[in-house]
């Protein structure tokens, strides 16, 4: 049996319009076209929990396994862990960005069908100061170990490396 | 990588929203700031307009260029600026609208669009009109919330807003010897002017008289409750605007009960001229029980499809009831749809 008929009977011709090896049922094997929809500049925090959404024509509905920078990226769905599912349509990923180093970093999105990488896709910035985290925080009692109650009481962000 | 506690993660989510919300983004200066300094480099400029406010330590500072981690082109204010230490905040005051005050803003009349506008119509009993636009449900809205209801002066304001989308207008011409004359160019007027109301900015005035050849009209300073003696000087800028109606008092009912008498100008809608009582004989009998006499506005072709604006006086029982007595009373072939009914 020829590789381009297995599972789907005998396919005539070994170019549909979808790319090679297409199966009829869309293209399980490539992700084309893919960018990073938002944020629009590609700029993310570098505490993480920004969700980021890839637009593209995508394989499969999923589950993908997304990395940024060396590191597993949460789906952001209760109960899906780090496997990340394309909406109905297939034209776009959803993921949440994990704490990262300031930079530029690598996407790399991978399915049982192959993978594909989006270089240089995302570039962590630091992160701004939301002045009601602070607010929150002075909330509760200072047993809880919540972090700085005052900005002023935070370190400040000078450099590239990853913070504690 | 320390791990971030469920509490504190909460917390932090809840704080970005809150602050997304209606609260102010800041950062820190990671390098001193002197008085004159004209960059401001700083931790992070994520989120920040490209051009924008700045406040440090209680001094405004517009700038105009962000990088990375940089503002440039801060305006210093020699009087007050100072210079400011490391790790000073920096916070964005560029936010003249944040989402809790769109969310405000969702709850007036006169900055509500779309589907705020809507709900905002609908919580006070005013649904909009079929295929009206934002603009004339807004005017429509304005008055029929905050309008004294069944003066013959709110009715105005409220087919002026109904049909703020159809009115005619243009710039106009005086002449000192005739102040209450406007002079434009031949045809520009016509006898289906007389008297409609004319606004000019937020005054309204009554069409007395057309010239024959359309070049002139004399507005009425008469003694109305919503006109007023006009002068416009001596100029060649006076913006007009005549909405497609007129009203006019019926001498024999309550007040605030009116005629109205449509006057389009556009060729799509219809004949130059309607009378309610040419389309309705029956007008004065649409009173049993001295219930208040409904009006109604003609928007389209009456003979094909007509499509009604009509709305009640205050005591109408019901709107079914309305529908019902109007439907009596309109000549046999027409077809009537309500649009809207709406209290006046």
């Amino acid at each position: 049996m020829s590789a381009l008929s297995e599972g789907f009977g005998h396919l005539v011709g070994t170019y549909g319009g979808w790319g090679d090896n297409d199966t009829g049922y869309g293209d399980p094997f490539h992700v084309t076209g893919a960018y990073v929809l938002s944020p629009a500049d590609g700029r993310i925090p570098d505490d993480g929990g920004a969700v980021v959404r890839l637009a593209g024509a995508f394989a499969t509905a999923g589950p993908y396994t997304v990395t940024l920078g060396g590191k597993t990226c949460r789906s952001g769905v209760a109960g899906r862990a780090s496997a990340c599912f394309t909406n109905t349509a297939r034209t776009t990923l959803a993921f949440v960005a994990p704490r990262l180093a300031p930079g530029d970093h690598d996407l790399v999105l991978e399915w049982a069908g192959g993978s594909e990488t989006l270089t240089a896709a995302l570039r962590t910035v630091r992160r701004h100061r939301a002045s009601e985290v602070y607010a929150l925080r002075r909330l509760l009692p200072p047993a809880r170990r919540l972090g700085a109650r005052l900005l002023d009481d935070e370190r400040l962000l000078i450099g590239s490396e990853e913070l504690p | 990588m320390a791990s971030i506690g469920i509490l504190d993660g909460l917390l932090k989510a809840f704080g970005e929203e809150l602050t997304t919300l209606h609260g102010e983004l800041s950062t820190r200066l990671t390098a001193p700031l002197a008085a004159a300094d004209v960059v401001a480099t700083v931790e992070s400029t994520l989120d920040f307009p490209d051009a924008g406010v700045l406040y440090l330590e209680g001094e405004r500072v517009p700038y105009t260029s962000r990088a990375e981690t940089s503002f440039g082109g801060l305006v210093r204010n020699p009087l007050i600026a100072s210079a400011h230490l490391a790790g000073t905040e920096v916070a964005d005051g560029s936010r003249s609208f944040s989402q809790l005050h769109r969310l405000r803003g969702d709850g007036l009349v006169t900055r509500a669009a779309g589907s705020a506008l809507d709900r905002l119509g609908w919580r006070h009993g005013e649904r909009r009109p079929l295929a009206i636009p934002d603009t004339a449900y807004r005017a429509l809205l304005r008055v029929l919330l905050y309008l004294e209801r069944g003066l013959l002066s709110s009715l105005l304001r409220v087919l002026d807003a109904a049909l703020l989308t159809q009115s005619r207008s243009g710039v106009a011409g005086t002449l000192l010897p005739q102040p209450n004359r406007l002079l434009a160019a031949l045809g520009t007027f016509s006898s289906q002017d007389v008297g409609r109301p004319l606004y000019v900015g937020e005054r309204v005035y009554r069409v007395r008289e057309v010239a024959a050849d359309g070049s002139s009209l004399d507005l009425q300073p008469g003694a109305g409750v919503w006109w007023c003696a006009g002068n416009f000087g001596d100029g060649n800028d006076v913006s007009y605007r005549i909405p497609p109606f007129r009203v006019l008092e019926l001498p024999d009912t309550d007040p605030g009960i009116v005629l109205v008498d449509l006057v389009f100008s556009g060729s799509s809608l219809g004949p130059p001229s309607y009378l309610l009582g040419d389309i309705l004989p029956g007008v004065p009998e649409l009173t049993p029980g001295g219930w208040p006499l409904g009006h109604e506005i003609l928007e389209d072709e009456l003979e094909d499809g007509a499509t009604f604006l009509c709305w009640y006086l205050p005591g109408l029982p019901d709107e079914d009831l309305f529908r019902t007595m109007l439907e009596e009373v309109v000549a046999a072939g027409v077809d009537v749809r309500l649009n809207s009914l709406l209290a006046v």
